[in-house]
């Protein structure tokens, strides 16, 4: 297992794990958020392919109500 | 038909989407108010409840999503924020706020126009929340933004229109769109900044948290539409002076 | 956005548009207004207002009150030069006429700029014909440079230039640019100027537009009275000074109503234009905009001027002499219009004060204006 950091909390996840897999296992749907991995936005058609590195920093964003 | 950015929209009521009591009666209120343009926040992904999307009840070719940059302090966070926003799919528009003041939360206008210069360089569709400043919003309007968005009063305060001295400058004034923002607490609000001139204005508070939003909604939009009617129409207008009916202005040395 | 963008509708096209709005109940809403659009000065100036001008001049009158307080500003011209490359029907330097010929030396400039200085005058308009081979940018530069800590204000009317030549003047210490369209009319600006660059209409309409991208502080515009139908002359110069106001935030405007007088070349005026009717002008475009400045030269006599002090004009000139080098010598000729109003600017000032007004000799000083702000901004606080 390795570390990263997504949204200020640590969670563990296993080597070679994708975004994809990461946010399917958050129970959160890819089409409904947007992600920066160590400060550089990510592309949605690279949520499959990127492997999360050691150490990442996520962050997780989507549109909520405001005014 | 009010013009932003080469972009039409038939109604001149932009709705927000914060403080309803639920995604379902949001939809429908927003559906009831005929707002074609909506503005949404960016927050991240609450990872306790990570499936709690409120804005997928929205259909995104009905209501153009207008991202806001709220919670930002400063240029370089509103910045910030509106990259993110752009990545996000919220294409090049958006409402620009920079609130440094948490209790208030009123506009800083530096940063605010510090940031629209950055943004407009970025290609962004810039909307700033101001103060209503009638030099700023000349300043906002040379540095690219793409309408001024002046306060009635402040966010969330319901107290109306108690600008309406320096927004009338502002109508007067500016080249762009004049949109009112914040503290319409009632219709008659609407109807007011619309009467004197404002090409639109944006309500959220007060719909998302009246008794029952979809016919607040609806009562919104009607007085958008009577007080733009009222302005095309021409009012009668109030004497500012009175005017003796037989004026004792000389004009005998004229030959 | 550039100064070429501006454009006036055609004269038929404006006559139209008057007629519109020319019923005595279009001239009563315009005068019940806070504030008027293009059809209410249209209203204004049509023969329906002719019955109402009382009514005009005490709404004018209350505007200018609340906007400019009981002032007048005071101001003399300075002509440099009478050499003119234009042929304009209408005026004495025009290049065909015989009249003596001269452009002052920079030390005679200045020493008549000295004259109206003792006199007391602070506001000076530096007026030349159109020869830049002659009187151009550098001898402009040169001169307000050596005047520019001296008065507070320097205008000038002189041929219209480009956008980066007035930069440099506005730098060089010129705080306001004056360039009259003289009439929106193409068809009969076509026929009274016969020669020259002035006859580029489109041109010369931007001019104002590029004095003000420039940076200057202020910019006048006019038509002369008697060329074609002051209405819609008086209406063009409403959407001028609107478009300007709108573009420009930053530049304050003025507006002059020179009517043509007797000059060398014995042109008679095309249309005429009467007292009432030149009244009938200042009160509408003073109702359309209350920020306005508006100019009242000698061109007018001094009972016309005296009666129209505090019913709408802002700004007179005093003690005129239109011949380059006249205040020193006022033996010469070569004047380009004879003057109606002969008083000195003492007694000007003093008719002015009897009527309960202030005359003010300035309202800035040119040597605050800063000439490059990028260095005035990095300077240390003070």
């Amino acid at each position: 297992m390795m570390q990263i950091v997504c949204n200020d909390e640590k969670k563990e996840i296993r080597p070679e794990t994708t975004l994809i897999a990461f946010l399917s296992e958050l129970g959160v749907k890819p089409d409904t958020v947007f992600v920066e991995c160590n400060g550089v936005i990510i592309k949605r058609d690279e949520y499959e392919t990127l492997v999360l590195p050691e150490g990442a920093r996520l962050e997780l964003i989507r549109f909520v109500g405001g005014g | 038909m009010l013009t932003i950015a080469g972009r039409t929209f038939r109604s001149r009521l932009f709705g927000g989407t914060g403080k309803f009591s639920s995604p379902k009666v949001m939809k429908e209120a927003l559906d009831a108010s005929g707002c074609e343009m909506v503005t949404v926040a960016l927050r991240r992904v609450d990872l306790a409840n990570p499936a709690d999307d409120i804005m997928s009840v929205l259909d995104r070719k009905k209501f153009l999503f207008l991202p806001n940059t709220s919670g930002a302090r400063d240029a370089a966070e509103a910045v910030r924020l509106a990259r993110l926003a752009r990545a996000a799919g919220g294409g090049e528009w958006l409402k620009l706020e920079v609130t440094p003041d948490p209790r208030t939360l009123l506009p800083d206008p530096i940063e605010t126009l510090k940031a629209t210069e950055i943004l407009v360089k970025e290609g962004f569709i810039v909307l700033p929340y101001m103060n209503a400043d009638p030099v700023l919003a000349l300043r906002l309007q040379d540095a690219g933004a793409a309408a001024v968005m002046p306060l009635g009063s402040p966010i969330g305060t319901n107290q109306g229109i108690l600008t309406a001295f320096q927004i009338a400058i502002i109508i007067e004034q500016a080249r762009v769109p004049v949109v009112v923002d914040a503290g319409l607490g009632a219709p008659s609000h609407a109807a007011q900044a619309m009467e004197m001139g404002a090409d639109a204005v944006l309500v959220n508070t007060a719909i998302a948290v009246a008794g029952d939003p979809v016919r607040m909604a609806r009562a919104f939009a009607l007085a958008v539409e009577a007080g733009r009617e009222a302005y095309e129409a021409g009012l009668g207008e109030r004497r500012e002076d009175a005017a003796a009916s037989s004026p004792e202005t000389g004009l005998d040395f004229l030959r | 956005m550039t100064p070429e963008e501006f454009t006036i509708p055609d004269f038929a096209e404006l006559q139209r548009l008057m007629q519109r709005h020319c019923h005595t109940a279009d001239v009563q809403h315009a005068l019940k207004g806070d504030r008027i659009d293009i059809s209410g000065l249209a209203a204004l100036l049509s023969p329906a207002a002719e019955n109402l001008l009382p009514q005009l001049a005490a709404r004018s009158a209350r505007i200018t009150a609340r906007r400019f307080g009981r002032t007048i500003q005071i101001y003399a011209p300075l002509y440099l030069s009478n050499f003119c490359i234009n042929r304009c029907a209408y005026c004495g330097f025009s290049a065909g006429n015989k009249i003596d010929r001269r452009v002052l030396t920079l030390e005679e400039a200045e020493q008549e700029a000295m004259i109206l200085l003792g006199r007391g005058f602070k506001h000076i308009l530096l007026v030349a014909g159109e020869a830049p081979a002659r009187l151009g940018v550098d001898y402009l530069a040169e001169l307000a440079t050596r005047l520019c800590n001296r008065f507070a204000a320097i205008s000038i009317e002189v041929q219209p230039l480009e956008e980066d030549e007035y930069a440099r003047l506005f730098a060089a210490g010129i705080t306001s640019v004056a360039v009259y369209q003289e009439t929106y009319d193409r068809g009969i600006y076509a026929q009274v100027h016969h020669a020259g660059k002035k006859c580029d209409f489109d041109y010369r309409l931007a001019t104002p537009a590029r004095a003000a991208a420039a940076g200057m502080r202020e910019v006048g515009i006019g038509a002369l009275l008697g060329l074609a139908d002051w209405r819609l002359d008086g209406l063009a110069m409403g959407m001028h000074i609107a478009w300007l106001r709108k573009h420009y935030w930053r530049t304050a405007l003025t507006v002059s109503f020179p009517r043509l007088r007797p000059a060398e070349g014995g042109f008679q005026p095309l249309v005429k234009v009467n007292e009432r009717m030149l009244t009938q002008m200042i009160f509408a475009l003073r109702i359309f905009d209350p920020d306005v400045g508006l100019l009242l030269s000698t061109r007018e006599e001094a009972r016309f001027r005296d009666g129209m002090v505090g019913l709408g004009p802002t700004r007179y000139s005093a003690g005129s002499c239109t011949a380059p080098g006249g205040y020193a010598h006022p033996e010469l000729t070569g004047e380009q219009f004879s003057v109606g109003d002969h008083r000195s600017m003492q007694e000007v000032c003093a008719d002015i004060c009897q009527k309960g007004y202030d005359p003010v000799r300035k309202d800035w000083d040119a040597t605050f204006q800063i000439k490059d702000s990028g260095a005035a901004m990095s300077a240390p606080a003070l």
